[in-house]
């Protein structure tokens, strides 16, 4: 490939009501309800409710990720200054809100883990095939792997209109 | 010339020679120290709490020789270091998703075993790890200085 190839973004142009901001943090918003609700019934031992709940989560995360044209994950190639500029602020803030929310939970285990007997191997998961378990922990994995686009979905301004740049 | 103003050129004149250096030596103290917890070496007693304490020594060091750029806010640089600053998070965060997955699918099921009197330390030496990862892609990535005109 040479550098004077055009190289786009395969992702096509969102439809007209994902440009709207305050339609992307609605869906953000919705989509990360269905994801806290899937970690609490996984919790709460109901995995016939949370696998569900995790579902429609995701499929709202992969309208986001059409909605951002996959931003978060694009390269250089195919980004101006602004979208990396966008997508590597996004990175910055998900690295923290993921290094707390991991922090909590491996410190919280060994917290809660720190009277069992030192010979006993530490668990982060129990019962790791069970449906429960491994509901929660693709939740967490779609927090993080999700997160830095629902950030750019939630900061992304509305897109310009097609109709002025004609003009 | 004061000391402040040395380390401030001390910081500034950073080869990327030395920040590899330092950044394979806070790969290496690392390594060993998780190394050293997680075995079950009768030395371990005496070693872990060395190697805790030179990959602090090593983070500390990388910290300074990327002039602690992770850690400062937008009013503080330009946009080329903000630019270098957020692309380091970039990276960073793929890391620490890559070894946390990687993390949960090896030791999920099985669990690890830590000695009760090193558990602090290791926790410590995580949190620190990941709070320093930002400036070891900035020690890889950063590239040689470009020497000051006024000198």
């Amino acid at each position: 490939m040479t550098i004077d190839q055009d190289i786009k973004n395969p992702f096509p142009t969102p439809i007209k009501p994902l440009r709207v901001r305050r339609n992307r943090r609605v869906l953000t918003a919705i989509s990360s309800v269905f994801l806290i609700a899937a970690i609490v019934l996984a919790f709460a031992k109901l995995g016939y409710l949370a696998l569900p709940a995790l579902i429609v989560s995701a499929v709202l995360g992969i309208v986001l990720q059409f909605a951002t044209r996959n931003l978060s994950n694009s390269t250089n190639l195919i980004t101006d200054e602004r979208e990396r500029a966008l997508r590597d602020h996004a990175h910055r803030i998900a690295y923290w809100i993921m290094a707390g929310v991991l922090g909590g939970i491996v410190g919280g285990t060994f917290g809660f883990l720190i009277k069992q007997d030192p010979s006993e191997p530490v668990m982060l998961v129990k019962d790791f095939f069970k449906l429960e378990t491994q509901v929660f922990i693709f939740s967490i994995a779609a927090i993080f792997l999700g997160l830095p686009t629902s950030l750019i979905a939630w900061l992304e301004p509305d897109a310009l209109d097609d109709t002025i740049l004609e003009n | 010339m004061n000391s402040s103003h040395r380390l401030n050129k001390w910081r500034t004149t950073q080869k990327r020679s030395v920040r590899l250096v330092l950044l394979v030596f806070y790969i290496i103290m690392y390594a060993i120290h998780w190394a050293v917890t997680l075995s079950n070496i009768d030395t371990q007693i005496v070693f872990a709490p060395i190697a805790f304490a030179l990959a602090m020594l090593s983070s500390f060091l990388l910290s300074l020789s990327v002039t602690r750029l992770p850690d400062k806010s937008d009013r503080q640089l330009d946009e080329r270091q903000k630019s270098v600053r957020d692309g380091a998070y970039r990276i960073a965060f793929q890391i620490l998703i890559f070894t946390a997955l990687l993390v949960t699918l090896v030791v999920g099921n099985t669990g690890i075993s830590i000695p009760d009197q090193h558990r602090n330390t290791f926790i410590s030496s995580l949190f620190i790890w990941a709070a320093t990862l930002p400036a070891a892609v900035i020690a890889w990535l950063e590239p040689e200085p470009i020497p000051d005109l006024e000198s």
